[in-house]
């Protein structure tokens, strides 16, 4: 049985909409939903949490449909990008406010609060006002209201996005902890590629309203299934024609060369294959030695350098590849515009989708 | 620097547009006989005229405050004799114009069936009047339940004092009172026609005021508040009276 | 054209502050006039007088309930207007806000209207409330000519505050009613001083309504409004003058209270 199950779900607001929108998550698991700003994500959520209610399709929650149910019945906790934190309670009244709801002993609702927020380390700020707090401190004191509560499902709307690198990458491992500790099931919205690496198991990619892709993040992001989702990513995407099956390796035509790879398919089907841009190894002359089935000239067609990484734009006769490169191997190779190069890769990151 | 300057002759030019010629302070209740006798007034002579049209104790009281006024209008004789005693208003000029006759308003179809001023102290009859110390008919209606006895008798049935005229003919009008006594003059008003019935007060029992005019002894133009209030006074300004329901008194 | 630049913004400055100030000046003047003309013997005099005492009273009674009722509706009304998206929105928010418009006699009327002889009216009656004339009356007659403005302030402070609050507080469990009280109301709360403030200014110095409502009757539906016109009337002016001082003051203490809670329209 499955946790969270979406059916079909509809919801027009006008300037925001989804369409046709199916997710299934087991407990525990670790929803990424990824998107540029308007994809409708924070529709998404707001539709699970039932501020919305859906023009058509079911949520089912536990074997439960909650789509009718009144959003303080359905346990369902929710974290925004700004924290929203209630400016007239106090940190620790803000922790414990869904807490008093239930429970009546003050003394356990203490030591709830004070247990959540020694792990969550704002034990310190216990007695401070929220507009007092930084970024990261106010993240964490909105995580702890909505988690103290045990919520069957977590909702976080851009947890980390307002928090600076370095916050931000404490925050994150601090939340992998945390979820990993709690079991919970969580959907994270994202624009940040890095959160859904960190942390998440499936993913789920918006646009428009629509969701483009859902499945395991090795099948999102290895797999793409559309130009969309791929650029999204980051893969490239190729069409191309099965041309022999020989010995476990499908060989597939694509433009005026060959790829080898591991998965299956019929000769003389017409197929997609989708590349990731840190699985090429970028080399100036034929390799020795290597059991990489996949060389392919190509010419360098641009450098974009990004921090300690650089994106190579390359392409083979009319097929454009990207390609990530370490930034001090641009410069062992010395790589420049126009040199001619030869892209190496293993026949297993040639994925068939 | 020009700005101000403009801005000055501006303010200038409509401070003075608004400046009249002639201020007239005039009851309230008299508003429309005095409205038609000031066109005609201001045609005939070219100049501008201002009325200010207030409760006869209000306009008294801005002529106790020093506001400069030409011609004093109240709706009661009272006003004129105090405002003499005090030396507001030249003795000359005082001209008894027209007959103020209180009467009995009832709604139409007299749903009360007052018939005199002995049915207003029947129990359970709702009457509104005039506040003694604010509008001229309040103090002449008190007078009229003190002449005929029935002062105390009236009393519980007094449903509100009213410190302004008009409002007495809107209660009536709009069904709220049983009865109540205002001038006569105010129901020949076309608009209150078909609201209102008249029930007479007979002579012996009334007490019927009359309408003066002044020239005020500070008159800032006294040559026109003198013609003004002849002319009001005048075979003329009779006319316009008698058209709007005042019966002229006959000096 | 540094220099030029400056000496633009000067005069720019100047010409603006002056009209301010010159208006300012004018207020301060036509207000002091209103404390310094009258002799103070006069007004400690006129404050003890019965007719004082009872319009008094009867202003901070009538001003206490009709604020309280005030609140008590537009609370609803203005969460209602800011939060919900219903059928009829946009008219319900015109007619609510039309007696700001509204000559206070014209409502007056209106409400005169209303309450007589209708069957609006029959039925008031006779639940015991009557308001042609009576007391209750200048209650209501303040109590219709205030709501507008608090409706008005409440929806704004409604609209400044975040409905995710409310979401969030809903997520862990609470109804909306106790939403609305643990979140929604004490938010609200500068919104609603303000507002209080206001309403209070606007019933005790309501004028028009209340002399068409409740007749303005001497020492009976006597309000201090009531008591400055009734005494200009009488042409006793130290009375007059007298509440007009009173009135002042309230309404001196109330803008400064609402300037002090921060919140605007």
């Amino acid at each position: 049985m499955s946790f969270l199950k979406i059916e079909d779900l509809h919801l027009n607001l006008g300037e925001f909409f989804l369409q046709e929108i199916f997710i299934t998550l087991q407990q525990g698991d670790y929803l990424a939903v990824i998107g540029p700003t308007g994809a409708g994500k924070t529709l998404l959520l707001e539709s699970i949490i039932g501020f919305w209610k859906p023009d058509r399709g079911r949520i089912h929650l536990v074997g439960k449909d909650i789509t009718d149910e009144l959003p303080e019945k359905r346990r369902i906790g929710i974290v925004y990008q700004d924290y929203v934190l209630l400016p007239h309670f106090t940190v620790y009244e803000n922790i414990a406010y869904g807490l008093k709801k239930k429970e009546k002993e003050k003394k356990r609702i203490r030591e709830k609060v004070n247990r959540m927020a020694a792990a969550l380390q704002i034990d310190h700020l216990l007695h401070r006002t929220p507009t007092t707090l930084s970024g990261g401190e106010q993240q964490r004191v909105a995580l702890a209201r909505a988690l103290i509560v045990e919520p069957k499902l977590l909702l976080m709307d851009e947890p980390l996005s307002a928090l600076d690198p370095q916050t931000r990458r404490e925050a994150r491992s601090l939340l992998r902890k945390i979820i990993s500790g709690s079991h919970t099931t969580v959907i994270h919205i994202t624009h940040d590629l890095d959160d859904a690496w960190a942390l998440a198991n499936k993913v789920a990619i918006f646009k428009d309203g629509k969701m483009m892709q859902f499945g395991t993040l090795q099948d999102v992001f290895h797999c793409p299934t559309n130009r969309f989702v791929a650029d999204f990513v980051g893969a490239t995407l190729l069409e191309g024609k099965v041309e022999e099956r020989k010995e476990g390796f499908t060989i597939i035509h694509v433009d005026d060369f060959f790829l080898v790879s591991l998965d299956e398919s019929t000769i003389g089907e017409s197929v997609r294959v989708a590349i990731r841009p840190e699985n090429i190894v970028v080399c100036k002359s034929i390799p020795k030695d290597i059991s990489a089935q996949n060389i392919i000239r190509a010419k360098v067609e641009e450098i974009l350098s990004e921090g300690t990484t650089c994106v190579l734009c390359l392409k083979a006769n009319h097929t454009a590849f990207s390609v990530f490169v370490a930034n001090n191997a641009v410069e062992r190779l010395d790589l420049k515009q126009n040199d001619a190069v030869y892209a190496v890769i293993k026949a297993s990151n040639v994925r068939i989708v | 620097m020009r700005y101000l300057v403009a801005f000055c002759i501006v303010c200038f030019a409509v401070a003075n547009g608004f400046a009249a010629d002639l201020m007239i302070f005039s009851g309230a209740g008299l508003i429309k006989p005095m409205e038609e006798m000031r066109h005609n007034f201001e045609q005939k002579h070219n100049i501008r005229t201002d009325v200010h049209y207030g409760g006869s104790g209000e306009i008294f009281a801005c002529l106790a405050a020093g506001q400069p006024a030409d011609v004093f209008i109240p709706g009661a004789e009272k006003y004129t004799d105090d405002a003499l005693k005090n030396g507001w208003v030249i003795k000359e000029t005082i001209h008894k114009l027209v007959l103020h006759e209180p009467i009995i308003v009832v709604p139409m179809g007299n749903p009360a069936n007052v018939n005199g001023l002995m049915d207003l102290t029947r129990p359970g009859v709702k009457v509104a009047v005039g506040d003694p110390k604010a509008p001229a008919i309040g103090r002449v209606t008190k007078q009229i339940f003190e002449k005929n006895g029935i002062s105390e008798k009236i009393n519980p049935n007094i449903t509100v004092l009213a410190p302004t005229v008009n409002q007495l003919l809107i209660y009536v009008a709009l069904r709220q009172v049983d009865a109540s006594i205002i001038w006569k003059d105010l129901t020949s008003w076309a608009e209150e026609k078909g609201k209102l019935e008249v029930v007479p007060i007979p002579k012996e029992k009334n007490i019927i005021q009359t309408i003066p005019t002044a020239v005020c002894t500070n008159a800032p133009n006294k040559e026109l508040a003198v013609k003004f209030n002849d002319y009001i006074a005048s075979e003329e300004g009779m006319k316009i009276w008698t058209k709007w329901g005042y019966e002229p008194c006959g000096k | 054209m540094g220099i030029r630049a400056l000496r633009k913004i000067s005069f720019f400055h100047l010409s603006f502050l002056s009209v301010t100030f010159f208006i300012t000046l004018l207020l301060l003047l036509a207000i002091g006039s209103l404390f310094f003309v009258p002799s103070w013997e006069d007004v400690a005099q006129n404050i003890w007088s019965p007719e004082m005492r009872y319009s008094l009273r009867l202003s901070l009674i009538t001003g206490f309930i009709s604020t309280a009722l005030v609140m008590l509706f537009a609370l609803p009304i203005g969460y209602a207007l800011s939060r919900f998206h219903f059928w009829g929105k946009g008219f319900v928010k015109t007619i609510t806000d039309m007696p700001v418009a509204f000559p206070e006699l014209v409502l007056g009327l209106c409400l005169l209207l209303v309450f007589g002889s209708t069957f609006v009216g029959d039925f008031l009656n006779s639940i015991g409330l009557n308001f042609v004339f009576t007391r209750k009356g200048v209650a209501a007659a303040q109590f219709f000519t205030a709501l507008p403005y608090a409706i008005r302030i409440m929806k704004s402070t409604f609209d400044y505050i975040d409905p995710r609050m409310e979401f969030i507080s809903r997520s862990l469990g609470y109804s909306q009613f106790e939403t609305f009280f643990n979140v929604s109301l004490p938010l609200a709360k500068n919104g609603i001083l303000a507002s209080t403030v206001i309403s209070f200014a606007r019933c005790i110095g309501t004028f028009g309504t209340v002399l068409i409502l409740a007749g303005g009757s001497y020492m009976k539906t006597e309000v201090l409004p009531i008591t400055l016109y009734l005494n200009i009337s009488y042409g006793n002016m130290g009375m007059a003058l007298t509440s007009g001082i009173v009135l002042m003051v309230v309404s001196f203490l109330a803008i400064f209270i609402f300037e002090k809670t921060e919140v605007g329209f």
